[in-house]
């Protein structure tokens, strides 16, 4: 098993949690679109997919999202688009520590495996609670002895991340989350790239957004040392939407489409 | 006049300062007299009882104060991701995230609060109660973003010296 870089890249999708099936998500075709308005004429080989986990978290979320479609049925709720509504409900009432949860890891986990397996270099982009799970399995892979070998890419079943719109920021989730997994001696680094939107209340958690300045959501987990092997960066965009309606409106944003361009061509 | 407002100032803006250092400082105490633990790091296996399912049924319960103002005590279930220690206290949040801290016989209780925001943010409640060398470890834990709010409430019963 090692990756070929003369193979496709292969841009791995992991989206948030929302209402309706697995079948309803389609986020994995606006990446595509979004990498292919950026690259121009460049003969970029590249595939998209979607890790779909939605089904299996329907089961175990139901009565939430009972009480999201009563929100979602009141004017108040009408106002703000169901989907930007399941988000962050979805967000709060995650449970990380629960079976469904480990199955959902140990799928993307596989997934990721599969596309490794294949030798195709992997990049993962994702969104919002998805970028929660994406963060447990990439940490977990790094600390697996078959992987992540630093001076050697090919042994890396994920060659980068982008996170969009992502609550790692938020105490719920970044209060037992300390660090990332150190890479060792070397000098190629990991990359993760976390796009934010300012009003994206579900990265800040306040109702109004955050200011730019002084705020590290990703860039907390930067280390001094140089054996963590990583370049984490915070990116803020202007998605041109605001509040709930900027925590979805990450897709096709040129700023997002630009830093995965740089990624998967670098 | 001025030394009085002077000295009234000083009392009203030192004195909670003090009171609530102590209350991390005493939240870290108690927990370590409770377990009754004088090495750096502890470890105790466990069972969960009366919490859901889909947690697993096994719990593991650590005290960690290797590290200076980066203690906690945590929580860790079956499906807990590798990456995370656990539910619990963290000693590295600021002195006034400690709001309870209350020890009575073989009952200890304390509560954080850490707030991102006034609309968001978790509150951990735990309450630990040790008899005949069982302790039984009861968290419960609510998260809110914005408009919602979600509590889960577990058990984890362990033995000392088991």
């Amino acid at each position: 098993m090692a990756v070929d870089p003369t193979k496709p890249r292969t841009v791995l999708v992991i989206h948030g949690v929302q209402t309706g099936d697995g079948a309803d998500l389609n986020q994995h075709q606006l990446i595509k679109q979004l990498l292919e308005s950026r690259l121009g004429n460049m003969p970029l080989k590249f595939t998209t997919d979607l890790f779909r986990y939605e089904d299996l978290n329907d089961q175990a979320q139901s009565k939430y999202q009972k009480l999201i479609k009563l929100i979602v049925a009141n004017p108040v709720g009408q106002a703000l688009t169901s989907t930007a509504i399941d988000l962050i409900g979805d967000v709060v009432t995650a449970r990380l520590d629960t079976s469904t949860a480990a199955k959902i890891r140990q799928g993307f986990k596989d997934k990721i495996l599969e596309i490794f397996d294949a030798g195709n270099p992997c990049y993962v982009v994702a969104h919002s609670l998805g970028s929660i799970y994406a963060f447990d399995v990439i940490n977990d892979l790094m600390s697996e002895e078959a992987f992540f070998e630093r001076q050697s890419r090919r042994t890396w079943p994920v060659q980068g991340l982008i996170t969009l719109g992502s609550p790692i920021g938020l105490s719920m989730f970044n209060k037992g989350r300390k660090r990332v997994h150190a890479l060792g001696e070397g000098d190629k680094m990991f990359r993760w790239v976390n796009y934010w939107d300012r009003t994206d209340p579900v990265v800040s958690g306040k109702m109004f957004g955050q200011n730019l300045t002084g705020y590290e959501i990703a860039e907390k987990y930067r280390s001094p040392s140089p054996k963590q092997g990583w370049v984490i960066r915070d990116r803020p965009v202007d998605t041109g939407k605001v509040w709930l309606l900027a925590h979805v409106a990450y897709w096709d944003n040129p700023t997002v489409g630009d830093g995965l361009f740089d990624m998967v061509t670098n | 006049m001025i030394p009085f407002v002077l000295i009234s100032f000083l009392l009203l803006t030192t004195m909670p300062a003090y009171s609530v250092a102590t209350l991390k400082q005493q939240a870290s105490a108690a927990v370590k007299k409770f377990f009754q633990v004088t090495e750096p790091v502890a470890e105790f296996q466990g069972r969960y009882v009366d919490t859901p399912p889909e947690y697993g049924e096994t719990c593991r319960v650590r005290l960690d104060f290797s590290e200076p103002g980066k203690e906690y005590f945590t929580i860790r279930g079956a499906y807990t991701p590798s990456t995370s220690i656990g539910d619990g206290m963290y000693f590295d949040a600021p002195d006034d995230t400690f709001v309870t801290v209350n020890s009575e016989g073989d009952t200890l209780i304390l509560e954080q609060r850490l707030r991102d925001s006034f609309s968001t943010g978790t509150h951990t409640y735990m309450r630990l109660h040790k008899q005949s060398g069982v302790v039984t470890v009861t968290i419960k834990e609510t998260s809110r973003l914005l408009l919602f709010s979600s509590t889960q409430t577990k058990h984890c019963v362990i033995l000392l010296g088991g």
